[in-house]
């Protein structure tokens, strides 16, 4: 617990090169935009006081209010109005659990806010109490795979990459993905994806055929995405990004299921010589797997319906249709 | 005789008091015993990881006569699994086992001594149904028989029953205790086999097709019936050649009138198993296919890349012998059809070929 006396009197003006920089044992801030603070610090001025607490030999370091100390900074203040921690009666749990209870009644933490957390709170805590304790107050089931998967987010991955997950640029799902793979390979992916909007599926999709395809030629993810096909896709300006997001998965799946590729294309031919009516198509099943086709029929009425039954049986064509495959063999 | 090296040796409360616990204690003398209390959990002692050393007793709770799970949308063979133990030693890449992650350890039931009678007596109770029982599914079934001596147990009890066969199927060579019973009536031997790249590259602590077929034919030579599980057929570089490689290894060593069985299964797996089998093996080639989601969730070759494996190995096996008795797990009418050039229609079409078999083998 934190009592007034832990609190120096009154509020403290602070040299700011006196407050170490850099994010600190305590901070839990990352993918921020300083923009609006800034704003509000210049309309307003500064509402909170920072909360710092005093280092064993000299200087302070943030407990809350990383973000206001570095939108000052950006505004040129060179000294700023703080409360100061006593350092010798606050350990530094105590320190990391204000600064977490002043975010939680403020804000939402993003991932890779929990991951900080939950890395400085596993230098301090046992592994129980995070899970018991800590991970629902910061919204997170208490398994232990999510606090390995949250661990491994904070202490294996770029910066960059955090970023594009800040910004929903990157699900957590397919940076999970990502810890399996070189660091040059995560950060190749990454940038095809701060150029182009992949859903959470189809980043997960993307990851997959790259990491098939490396396995399968032996070929690094970086040369894949440097493949000639690919650059064109993503320099052509006349394709949209669902289109290029689409054109490069096909790609992708092209190089790992040929055979099941050709014969799509080859089924897709077998449906265009048939000529049929119009609201009639024909469906195999996924992957072609099951024998059975269907075909289905629109239709606004039995007269309709009729019509196009009777144009279907005269079409002799329709005997063409079967496995695909069989066609090539 | 030689088998897997054993680190450990786990005991649960109930495990004591049967004599097979002891028994097994014995034949590993020298081997650290842990005995668990009723607040110690093995996994305290395992640690992370498979446990593929370390030996676990304790009594089963459950059935330990069951149907094969099978699968839904495609025909099954109707088997029975006796489960005496689960998890194995032999560390094959494309082990479905490796993500029953939260059973680690080689797993011995210890109370089938006293669990076998509810076995046996379900069988007796319906005479004219046809039982093809094997130990072969979750573990390998002889891998560690030196040890459990679980054989020289069952085999008294099956060989007199004339509407069932146990079959043992594994990739080792240990066949001691198969030879050393009197009894040879009811019982198959099987071995899983594949391309010599395959064997050699993927089934890290398996015997070598050599080892194995040689070990077929002193069991042949015995007396023994045999089976053949090609099981995962596996497509990868020159396969074909491989593939027809092992079957001339048969042709070298074993007369192919004494076979029940031959079954072909290409890979197939539940989706979870690939990130697994990337993370522990990663040089692994049993995962560079074009996989496609079947109708049963589980990942499986492109239809026409399985015709073409099918296909090939029937013909190769046809051709050493025109009456081999050949059957596709987990496959669809289709591609029976397409492959084999006739089909059961349906998993009870399946049941009824391989019973006729047990019958015209065993009279």
């Amino acid at each position: 617990m934190v009592y007034d006396q832990d609190i120096k009197e009154g509020v403290h003006l602070v040299d700011i090169n006196e407050i170490v920089s850099g994010s600190g044992p305590f901070c839990m801030s990352f993918g921020f935009d300083l923009a609006p603070l800034i704003r509000s610090i210049k309309r307003v001025g500064l509402i909170n006081n920072p909360l710092l607490v005093e280092k064993d030999r000299h200087g302070f370091d943030i407990v809350a209010g990383f973000r206001r100390i570095l939108a000052l900074k950006s505004l040129g203040w060179k000294v700023i109005p703080c409360r100061i921690l006593s350092g010798a009666s606050m350990s530094p749990l105590e320190c990391l659990l204000l600064g977490l209870h002043e975010n939680l009644c403020i804000r939402n933490f993003n991932d890779v806010e929990k991951g900080m957390i939950l890395k400085r709170l596993s230098l301090l805590v046992d592994k129980d109490d995070i899970l018991d304790h800590y991970m629902p107050l910061i919204n997170l089931p208490s398994h232990e795979p999510v606090l390995s998967l949250y661990l491994r987010v904070e202490n294996e991955l770029e910066d960059e990459i955090k970023t594009s997950l800040c910004v929903n640029k990157l699900s957590l799902h397919a940076a999970k993905l990502l810890l399996g793979l070189e660091q040059d390979e995560r950060c190749g992916i990454v940038n095809l994806l701060e150029e182009l909007i992949f859903n959470v599926n189809q980043q997960k999709q993307l990851i997959g055929y790259l990491e098939d395809i490396k396995q399968l030629r032996d070929v690094k993810i970086l040369d894949i995405l440097e493949d000639q096909a690919i650059r064109i896709i993503r320099y052509d300006n006349n394709l949209n990004n669902p289109q290029k997001v689409n054109a490069i998965l096909k790609v992708l799946r092209a190089k790992i299921f040929p055979r099941l590729n050709e014969s799509e294309e080859s089924f897709k031919k077998i449906l265009s010589r048939l000529n049929l009516p119009e609201g009639v198509k024909v469906v195999p099943s996924p992957y072609f797997e099951s024998p059975d086709y269907q075909m289905v029929v629109q239709f606004r009425d039995g007269t309709e319906l009729q019509e196009k039954i009777v144009r279907l049986s005269n079409n002799k064509d329709i005997r063409d249709i079967r496995d695909p495959w069989e066609n090539n063999s | 005789m030689s088998g897997p090296a054993i680190r450990k040796i786990i005991v649960e409360p109930d495990a004591v008091r049967h004599d097979i616990a002891h028994s097994i204690l014995n034949n590993l003398p020298g081997v650290p015993v842990h005995q668990l209390t009723e607040n110690f959990t093995a996994s305290e002692i395992t640690g992370h990881g498979m446990g593929r050393d370390i030996i676990h007793l304790l009594s089963y709770k459950g059935d330990f006569l069951k149907p094969c799970p099978g699968t839904k949308n495609y025909i099954c063979c109707g088997y029975q699994i006796l489960n005496i133990a689960t998890n194995c030693p032999i560390e094959c890449s494309y082990c479905i086992l490796q993500s029953y992650f939260n059973q680690p350890d080689l797993r011995l039931f210890v109370n089938i001594k006293e669990e076998l009678d509810k076995v046996l007596d379900t069988i007796d109770h319906h005479p004219d149904k046809i039982y093809r029982i094997g130990t072969g599914e979750f573990t390998d079934s002889l891998a560690l028989d030196h040890i459990t001596a679980f054989s020289g147990l069952l085999i008294p009890e099956f060989a007199k029953r004339k509407n069932t066969i146990l079959e043992f199927k594994t990739k080792t060579s240990q066949v001691e205790g198969l030879i050393d019973s009197e009894y040879r009536d009811r019982i198959v031997v099987s071995w899983s086999l594949n391309s010599p790249y395959i064997s050699g590259h993927e089934e890290h602590k398996a015997a070598s097709l050599t080892k194995r077929l040689e070990a077929a034919r002193k069991c042949q030579k015995e007396g023994f019936i045999l089976g053949f599980h090609f099981d995962p057929i596996v497509c990868h570089d020159n396969w074909k050649e491989g593939y027809s490689k092992t079957i001339e290894l048969m042709d070298k060593y074993i007369d192919p009138k004494g076979i029940i069985w031959i079954s072909l299964g290409t890979f197939r797996f539940m989706p979870e198993l690939k990130s697994i089998i990337r993370r522990s093996h990663p040089k692994s080639c049993v995962l560079n296919g074009e996989f496609i989601v079947g109708l049963d969730g589980k990942m499986r070759y492109f239809k026409p890349i399985r015709l073409e494996l099918y296909s090939f190995i029937a013909e190769k096996l046809k051709k050493w012998f025109a009456n081999s008795a050949i059957y596709l797990c987990m496959e669809s009418d289709d591609v029976w059809k397409n492959s084999l050039y006739w089909s059961p229609k349906d998993s009870k079409g399946l049941s009824l070929f391989l019973d006729s078999r047990v019958r015209q083998i065993f009279r």
